[in-house]
């Protein structure tokens, strides 16, 4: 679809992201949501985050999460959606969302909407080191493909996160 | 008796750090099945493996497709698990 663009990138995310997703002659509205890395989890103090992800698999389900985006509130919204792989440090992106419509509503609504499946469904997995030397993979969220409507239904009142 | 090729990815990785492992299955006719082939073996040929639940929790894969449990097999021998996802 020629108004998505999905990314995964080993290479840190800069501003200059932005200028990938610009609105359309006909959009009022631009909404970026961007996730960094945070300093804590769970109480643990974190140094490092390092991303894992199936990237053909990872593809298909950002294409996916983005048409059903562009089908539940507007087919001309333009979407941009690019995830880090690899190590990410402290305050650096993991992952921005952006998307342009006429209206701000639709804007908002579509990158809320676009982050929270990607914690639900995008086949990516995050091992966290810690400042005491440990590491751990984070525990998340079964893929549940076999009842993908209850998931998108549970997901819409998925509230965690960023 | 056919072996499968099996790509792990996140917490099995804690197991399996070479990121694939061969593994011999018997008789499998859904992916459920295959489930309970790969925990059972899992258990008894890695010492350290002691995850009671997280085949259970995870996803088979083809390359291009995720899988339902109560699909039938395909004839492909390789396979990916994907544990708990958590992305963003």
């Amino acid at each position: 679809m020629n108004n998505v663009k999905v990314s995964i990138t080993n290479e840190k995310i800069n501003v200059d992201v932005l200028c990938q997703c610009q609105p359309s002659r006909e959009h009022g509205a631009s909404n970026i949501f961007c996730g960094y890395v945070r300093n804590k989890n769970l109480g643990r103090d974190v140094c490092l985050v390092e991303y894992e992800c199936h990237a053909k698999l990872c593809y298909k389900v950002f294409n996916e999460i983005a048409t059903e985006a562009l089908k539940k509130w507007e087919p001309s919204a333009n979407i941009l959606i690019i995830h880090r792989n690899g190590p990410v440090l402290i305050s650096e992106l993991s992952v921005v969302v952006i998307a342009t419509t006429a209206h701000r509503d639709e804007s908002y609504k579509i990158t809320r909407y676009i982050i929270e499946e990607i914690k639900q469904r995008a086949p990516i997995w995050k091992k966290e080191f810690y400042v005491d030397g440990e590491t751990e993979w984070v525990k998340g969220h079964a893929l549940c493909q076999h009842r993908k409507d209850d998931c998108l239904e549970n997901s819409q009142h998925h509230t965690s996160g960023r | 008796m056919k072996n499968i090729q099996l790509k792990v990815f996140g917490r099995f990785k804690k197991y399996i750090p070479k990121g694939e492992i061969l593994i011999p299955v018997d008789n499998v006719e859904t992916v459920g099945e295959l489930k309970q082939q790969i925990h059972r073996y899992l258990i008894k040929n890695i010492p350290s493996y002691n995850e009671e639940t997280l085949v259970f929790e995870s996803a088979l894969a083809t390359e291009v497709d995720i899988l339902n449990d109560d699909d039938q097999m395909i004839s492909d021998n390789h396979y990916t698990i994907l544990p708990p996802v958590c992305g963003g």
